[in-house]
């Protein structure tokens, strides 16, 4: 390999590391929150409801009356396809880190049974750990278009750090033994999951 | 300090190259559901005798029913049910395979549907996998989480030292650096605070 791919390599994992930097971070650090949840002391959320009246007539639309709902009712966070129950009723939901509205709207009352959930530290780490999908508005699509290069770039630094290894140093030996313990590792633990009883 | 914290960062991302890989194709999977990764098996069918007390409780029952099968997983409450005999069938999930487990307490018997999940299935699992009941081995994927966290945490304060130690990129790096930086918070505050 020249020098000059070296050098590509080289900058993709540099700028993939400085660009990403504070949005992979976030992703190990709220993920180690999740994984050692009860380290983490953990407030009960804070739960309201209230009943409004459906002052509009219900769109067939789930995508325009949840639009409709969040507009009307200042339920902010990113929704997701609502649940429509055997009762009749419908559920929406919209999430945002730390925040969490359901809305339901039961057929025939011109009613809207709203609840809200605040969550504490925890609730905020695991909301920004969750979030993904490209809907609920511009703001979400933008997140997950990150959170989607945060992923890539894992892939990249484990096979840019390979090469730029391989190359970079004199003595093989070392970097083998830990490549082989790090992947021999990983393939035991697969072929343990899948073919043990 | 500089030829100390390079060795650390080369070799620990030797040791930790796999899990990164992992990391990123279960979070694009779990951004996009890749179709490739379910897997739809032939259950296979065994039965196996069965040495346990019956107990009131469904979940501590499944649990000791999983016990002498020498199975591991997690039994599902919500996929449990007794019938009028006494006898439980209940589902128990795990990385790599699932079972539908039907005891017949009265021939000492259980009769077990297995289903096997495929490569993808495993490999996505591994997401922070921390343990499995009557898993010891699975306990080290655990420990293995733990280390690559850490790492990742060195890795970025590490890359940010070498990269300000070397000629190279150095404005260009500054500009990058402080623009994703500013943006990327802002982005998470905007989110949190207006999202």
């Amino acid at each position: 390999m020249g020098l000059n791919m070296y050098h590509f390599i080289r900058r993709i994992h540099l700028f993939t590391g400085l660009l990403l930097l504070v949005f992979v971070l976030m992703y190990f650090l709220s993920g180690y929150v999740m994984i050692h949840g009860k380290w983490f002391v953990e407030r009960e959320p804070k739960v309201s409801v209230r009943t409004e009246t459906l002052n509009f007539l219900v769109d067939p639309s789930d995508a325009s009356l949840a639009g409709r709902l969040q507009a009307t009712f200042g339920l902010r966070g990113q929704s997701s396809s609502p649940e429509h129950k055997s009762d009749g009723s419908t559920r929406f939901n919209f999430v945002r880190p730390g925040t969490t509205f359901q809305a339901v709207i039961t057929p025939g009352s011109g009613e809207i049974t709203i609840t809200r959930k605040d969550f504490g530290f925890r609730g905020v780490a695991n909301g920004f750990h969750r979030l993904r999908g490209y809907h609920g508005g511009w703001i979400y699509v933008l997140w997950s278009c990150l959170y989607d290069l945060a992923s890539v770039a894992l892939i990249l630094f484990g096979i840019t750090g390979v090469v730029l290894w391989y190359q970079s140093t004199a003595r093989h030996l070392p970097g083998w033994a830990c490549l082989v313990a790090s992947f021999g590792f990983t393939a035991a633990m697969i072929c343990y999951l899948m073919w043990t009883k | 300090m500089r030829k100390w914290m390079l060795n650390i960062h080369l070799y620990g991302g030797l040791l930790c190259a796999p899990y990164l890989i992992i990391f990123g194709f279960s979070s694009l999977h779990f951004n996009h559901h890749f179709a490739f990764v379910t897997s739809k098996s032939q259950p296979l069918n065994w039965e196996a005798p069965l040495r346990v007390e019956s107990v009131k409780d469904n979940d501590a029952f499944a649990e000791s029913v999983r016990d002498s099968l020498g199975l591991m997983g997690w039994p599902l409450p919500w996929k449990t049910r007794r019938d009028a005999a006494g006898d439980l069938e209940f589902d128990l999930e795990r990385p790599g395979k699932s079972y539908t487990i039907h005891t017949e307490l009265k021939d000492h018997q259980a009769r077990v549907e297995e289903r096997r999940k495929g490569f993808w299935q495993v490999f996505n699992s591994l997401h922070a996998l921390g343990a499995v009941p009557n898993s010891k081995f699975v306990l080290l994927w655990g420990g293995y989480t733990e280390v690559c966290t850490g790492f990742v945490l060195f890795a970025a304060l590490s890359g940010i030292y070498l990269w300000l130690n070397s000629k190279r990129e150095r404005v260009a790096g500054a500009v990058a650096l402080i623009a994703a930086v500013a943006g990327s918070l802002a982005l998470m505050f905007f989110v949190f605070r207006w999202g």
